[in-house]
């Protein structure tokens, strides 16, 4: 009988995370003192954090699936783009920024669905075909905007949703607070959500059950390419311009945070509440680096190191459960 | 009685014990192959045959005994321990590597060298084509394995097998993959290698090409030698006794009679591209149904069409008259449920909860919308677990964490949500312990008891004349034989399971 | 062979194809020039490709191969300049640099259990690391310096037009071909790639060759990375960024199939070739550089819709194809 973690050991467990946080966040008062702990410091943290977050909202469903999306930095980009460019054809008028934003949500879905369709009627695995998309994706935003950086700060509807505030909080943290719950309720108290774990846990027993894992599989990655969508329009209204680097390295960064927070790349594991988690540990270290001032490419060294030490442990934890022979460096190199 | 007793036999295995945690296995077993003889292994599962065969390959280390290879003692701890005694084994699960071509598979790890580095492959290719020319197989030397069929890339097995010089090749369920024509090809083979002077060990629960080929039989029960059977004294029945232990016994048992009124499962010359030929047969509400036959006659393929988990190409498939819809999804709400083959790979979401697991195919149950209410599902799982009694009654553990039974339980549970009019079970106690099991066919008594209609498929012959109030008998993806569990033995469905039928028995 | 003969010469007629092309509507592109220097181009991808085609016959995937090349190109780089060790042995060790990096990426994969893309995939960001921290810097800046040494540089000159590098790769791929068709290593890695569980069961140590196929495709990655610099005069930063990318592509219009277990080095040379032909081609056409990663993506996605189609044909044909233990660690 193998004995796996419950929900019940998951209490114990479930509180190191937010250990970590508070541990981060008291390491990092201590390191930089008045920098740090500033409102001002801790805002840039939270908008940051949301942009991430409107991603993961999305990207959790292929990860929960057993798959991966690694296209979604690329996919924010090119949405972005679109929404500025066509808001900028339009005179900035609200016609055309609405216009905009929707072109750029329909490019998102449209990018997620040919993932979905390529990887699950083909059966080719989810990281080539992201991998492969990214860069064509990516490829069509420089090529539609010159590989220039787009301005917009003429279109109220854009400058609203960058930098509007609802009740006192800005507008992207009400979107992504709104989304996150949303998500939370999707996996908690919709078929899908609870398909998407099934097919993630064991496809076939799904099957058996009567789902179609083929359509859950496209689905999934049509969800993760409209949040990606989501948060390029955001970002690119909170910038007030669109670039086509300007995502650059999110893919990686929404793993990290999905990975740290719990999300088992094998699927059908993971809860949202532990990534919410694992987003604050990768919004607050990202900052910590910088405030720091290491450089971005040690910074993308710590996030690769933890992105290995985190899928070890899951992959240990796994095997640990299915009483795999562990193998030793030995066995490795001896003969035969 | 033959010359046999002046030949000095191959392999003497000799007093082989051998023990698991809190069971023992094999319990002085005596075993012994002569050169150029064909020797059959029998007897039930979990009689110890492929214990037998483990240790002979090296897999598993005895407990007590010896081997013996021309009556020279041998110890036997690996793989290539086997090999150099001359021992090879074919599986039923072919070990071959389909992108590569027939003679790299046969010389794999073992390949021919010229000078230290490069590969001789003239050489190979020279012997592969020596053994094809003198054994006459019907494959040629550059073949790549993943373009032959079964048939074809069985040979390459028993090539790879002769190219270790083996003397004794051991072959498990060779024709469970074969048609007719293929499976009489492997025969002549079997008998070719016989010529040669090698000797084979033969496993297989098809009895009538056991009584055909063997020259003895050997026939294990509960880990104990209960009679070795030398050709021309071999009687189907009497060896099915020696497998079974039991005597011919008809239990009196209580049949249940279709309920009037209730609802008709017809199938009709059910046909597959792979196995099923023109599978008839009727279930009714009120009575289980049980379908019996050796593994690949098609059993299974059958409960997965009628499930619409597998498409069908001929034939038809009618609840009530009206045609069942061809995939699972719209087979669940027509009323169809199916408890499969392999609860842990096939039936459960081990990773799950009870919960999740038992709610998944029912969620339009609660609600008519894609919402869903954990709490109803919980309140459900709830009353699975104490009606079905299922231990522990937790029901936000992992079911990985769960027994056998208690796991095959939370499958039924998944189903007994729904009213179904049909129940598909298969294996419906394998790896079960006896308390679970009554338990179990409780369940299914009671479900054909309030007008369902459950189809039963088991290779536990007892379990199924326990249980069924009729039996249907593949043999081949036909129907054999269909007929009520009246007076009926272990032995008539053993042999029935190979064609063959006891004198004087029921129709 | 027959599958992989037949993708053979799909892939050559597609090049002679794209040469005709570009060969009669320009006026440059049959010009010994035009063709040794796109050789050139092809040589570091073709390194690159082969290297990683051993990781992809063997059932992986390597993502690490650009920054393999950018960190031996570093390497390279900063011991010529600032040491006085002889070319040979500065070659020796950025080769061994890229041993080591390939034992990485094996150990994480064999012992580790990783899926070989997340594994590799990470290991790029931390040989990136490596790069940025060897780099030259001024006053706090990273510059680029030039690589002045001229046995050195003579590494990337050619002879009557043909470069050394170019010379190298071609001996490499006959060198790589005998190996994978000749000699038992080779068959291992089809083994591996092919059909895992019964490779193990037939007694090959599975673990050691996944290790051994990441060392080579990081050699020839970090050899790669040699002659980048030999030939460029300098190594920065971004050396070899997408790299990988290219070199999987054109692996993949060569005949390797991503599922492991077919193709062969001939096949990712002439992948090599038709890559950095057409994209040259393209580019003389008027196709930015920024639009070339769309081609990758696309030729990748293509290609491997087409294997995965071609090898659901064969399966269809043959039932038999089920009945073999089939366990591919496929990543997710």
């Amino acid at each position: 009988m193998k004995i796996l973690k419950g929900k019940g050991d998951g209490k114990k467990s479930f509180f190191q995370l937010p250990l970590i946080v508070v541990a981060l966040i008291v390491i990092m008062t201590i390191w930089k003192p008045g920098i740090f702990l500033t409102p001002s410091n801790f805002l840039s943290i939270l908008l940051s954090i949301c942009i991430y977050g409107i991603m993961m909202c999305g990207t959790i469903f292929p990860l929960l699936n057993g798959g991966i999306d690694l296209s979604i930095g690329s996919t924010a980009a090119l949405s972005g783009c679109v929404t500025i460019l066509i808001t900028m054809a339009g005179n900035y008028t609200p016609a055309a920024s609405l216009l905009g934003i929707l072109a750029g949500i329909g490019v998102g879905a449209l990018c997620g669905a040919v993932n979905g369709l390529v990887s699950s009627l083909f059966g080719i695995p989810a990281f080539i075909v992201t991998l492969a998309s990214s860069n064509i994706v990516l490829g069509i935003a420089q090529s539609i905007s010159n590989q220039r950086t787009i301005t917009c700060l003429h279109s109220e509807v854009i400058n609203w949703i960058g930098t509007g505030k609802i009740l006192g909080i800005p507008f992207p943290v009400v979107f992504f607070v709104l989304l996150l719950v949303f998500t939370w309720w999707v996996l908690k108290y919709t078929r899908f959500g609870r398909y998407a774990y099934a097919a993630g846990g064991n496809p076939k027993a799904t099957q058996f059950s009567g789902i179609s894992t083929k359509k859950i599989q496209i689905a999934t990655y049509l969800i993760s390419g409209t949040t990606a969508a989501l948060a390029g329009i955001v970002l690119s209204c909170f910038n007030r311009q669109a670039v086509y680097t300007q995502a650059s390295g999110y893919d990686g960064d929404v793993l990290v945070a999905l990975v740290v927070g719990g999300v088992s790349m094998a699927g059908g594991e993971g809860k949202i509440t532990g990534a919410i988690f694992g987003l604050m540990i990768l919004g607050i270290l990202n900052n910590a680096m910088v405030l720091i001032g290491i450089d971005a490419i040690y910074q993308n060294l710590v996030k690769g190191l933890l992105v290995i030490v985190a899928v070890a442990l899951d992959v240990y934890a796994r095997n640990k459960n299915s009483g795999l022979k562990r193998k030793t460096l030995r066995s490795i190199f001896s003969k035969g | 009685m033959s010359e046999n007793n002046k030949r000095q036999p191959l392999l003497e295995m000799v007093g082989i014990e051998k023990s698991f945690p809190g069971v023992q296995v094999l319990k002085g077993v005596d075993f012994s192959v002569y050169p150029g003889e064909i020797h059959s292994l029998m007897g039930e599962n979990g009689a110890g045959k492929s214990t037998l065969i483990k240790i002979l390959t090296g897999l598993y280390p005895l407990d007590g005994g010896e081997i013996r290879i021309n009556g020279e003692k041998v110890e036997i701890h690996s793989r290539q321990d086997a090999i150099d005694a001359g021992i090879s084994v074919i599986y039923q699960e072919l070990s071959l590597i389909p992108t590569l071509s027939v003679t790299e598979n046969i010389f794999l790890a073992q390949e021919k060298v010229k000078g230290k580095i490069m590969l001789d492959r003239k050489a190979m290719r020279a012997k592969v084509a020596e053994m094809i020319e003198t054994s006459g197989f019907s494959v040629s030397p550059d073949d790549i394995i993943e373009t032959l069929s079964v048939a074809q890339q069985q040979t390459v097995e028993i090539m790879k097998a002769l190219l270790n010089d083996a003397k004794l090749i051991i072959m498990d369920e060779p024709t469970a993959s074969l048609n007719a024509a293929e499976s009489e090809i492997l025969f002549e083979k079997i008998h070719n290698l016989k010529a040669q002077g090698k000797s084979i060990i033969y496993i297989s629960h098809r009895l009538e090409e056991v009584y055909a080929m063997s020259d003895r039989l050997t026939i294990l029960r509960n880990g104990e030698v209960v009679a070795v059977v030398d050709k021309k004294d071999i009687d189907p029945v009497k060896v099915v006794e020696y497998m079974l232990g039991r005597e011919l016994k008809s239990e009196a048992k209580e049949l249940h009679e279709p309920i009037p009124g209730g609802a008709v499962l017809k199938v009709e010359k059910l046909s597959t591209k792979d196995l099923l030929d023109g599978v008839s047969f009727e279930a009714y509400a009120g009575q289980i149904l049980g379908l019996g036959g050796l593994v690949g006659s098609g059993r299974t393929d059958t409960l997965k069409c009628i499930y619409g988990l597998l498409d069908y190409d001929g034939g038809s498939i009618t609840l009530d008259g009206k045609p069942l819809p061809r995939n699972s999804g719209a087979a669940i709400r027509a009323g169809v449920g199916l408890v499969p083959e392999d609860r842990r790979s096939e039936g459960l979401v081990l990773l799950s909860d009870l919960t999740d697991n038992i709610a998944l195919p029912n969620y339009d149950l609660n609600s008519k919308s894609f919402v869903i209410s954990p709490k109803k599902a919980l309140a459900k799982a709830k009353e699975s677990v104490e009606k079905l009694l299922i231990k522990p009654g937790h029901t936000h553990i992992p079911t990985a964490n769960l027994s056998g039974g208690n796991q095959q339980k939370v499958v039924l549970a998944k189903w007994l949500q729904r009213d179904l009019k049909v129940l598909l079970v298969d294996e419906p106690t394998v790896g079960i312990d006896i308390g679970a099991k009554a338990e179990i066919y409780d369940i299914l008594r009671n479900i054909a008891g309030k007008g369902g209609i459950v189809i039963v498929a088991s290779s536990d012959t007892e379990e199924l004349l326990k249980i069924s109030d009729r039996i249907v008998i593949l043999v081949n993806g036909k129907v054999y034989a269909d007929l009520k569990n009246e007076n009926l033995t272990e032995n008539d469905l053993i042999l029935a399971y190979s064609g063959m039928k006891r004198e004087g028995a029921a129709q | 062979m027959k599958q992989t003969t037949i993708r053979k010469l799909v892939s050559l007629g597609l090049l002679l194809i794209f040469a005709l092309i570009f060969g009669f509507t320009t006026d440059y592109f049959f010009t010994w020039k035009n063709i040794t220097t796109l050789l050139r181009e092809v040589s570091i991808i073709g390194l690159l490709a082969m290297g990683g085609a051993f990781v992809i016959i063997g059932g992986g995937i390597d993502l690490s191969t650009g920054a393999v090349l950018g960190l031996s190109a570093m390497i390279a780089s900063r011991l010529v300049t600032d040491t006085m060790l002889p070319i040979f042995v500065i070659v020796l060790i950025c080769v061994l640099a890229g041993a080591v990096a390939g034992v990485i990426n094996g150990l994480l994969v064999a012992r580790f259990g990783m899926s070989e893309f997340i594994g590799t995939f990470a290991t790029a960001f931390i040989y990136r690391a490596f790069v940025y921290m060897l780099a030259y810097r001024t006053n706090g800046h990273i510059t680029t310096k030039t690589v002045t040494d001229a046995a050195f540089r003579s590494l990337g000159g050619n002879i009557g037009g043909v470069y050394y590098m170019t010379i190298v790769w071609a001996l490499l791929i006959l060198v790589t071909w005998f190996v994978l068709r000749h000699t038992r290593y080779g068959t291992y890695v089809y083994a591996m790639g092919s059909n895992r569980k019964s490779a193990e069961f037939t007694g090959i140590n599975v673990d050691k060759m996944k290790v051994s196929t990441f060392v080579i495709s990081s050699c020839f990655s970090a050899l790669a990375g040699v002659f980048l610099v030999a030939w460029q005069g300098s190594a920065n930063l971004s050396s070899g960024e997408g790299m990988n990318f290219q070199a999987i592509a054109a692996a993949v219009v060569g005949g390797i199939a991503l599922t492991g277990g077919r193709g062969d080095t001939v096949g990712v040379a002439i992948g090599s070739c038709f890559l950095v032909m057409v994209v040259n081609g393209l580019y003389k056409y008027g196709l930015p550089t920024h639009m070339q990663p769309i081609f990758y993506g696309v030729v990748i996605i293509v290609m491997a819709i087409f294997d995965a189609i071609y090898i659901r044909t064969i399966s269809k044909r043959n039932i038999a194809s089920k009945k073999i233990a089939s366990t591919k660690g496929g990543a997710a």
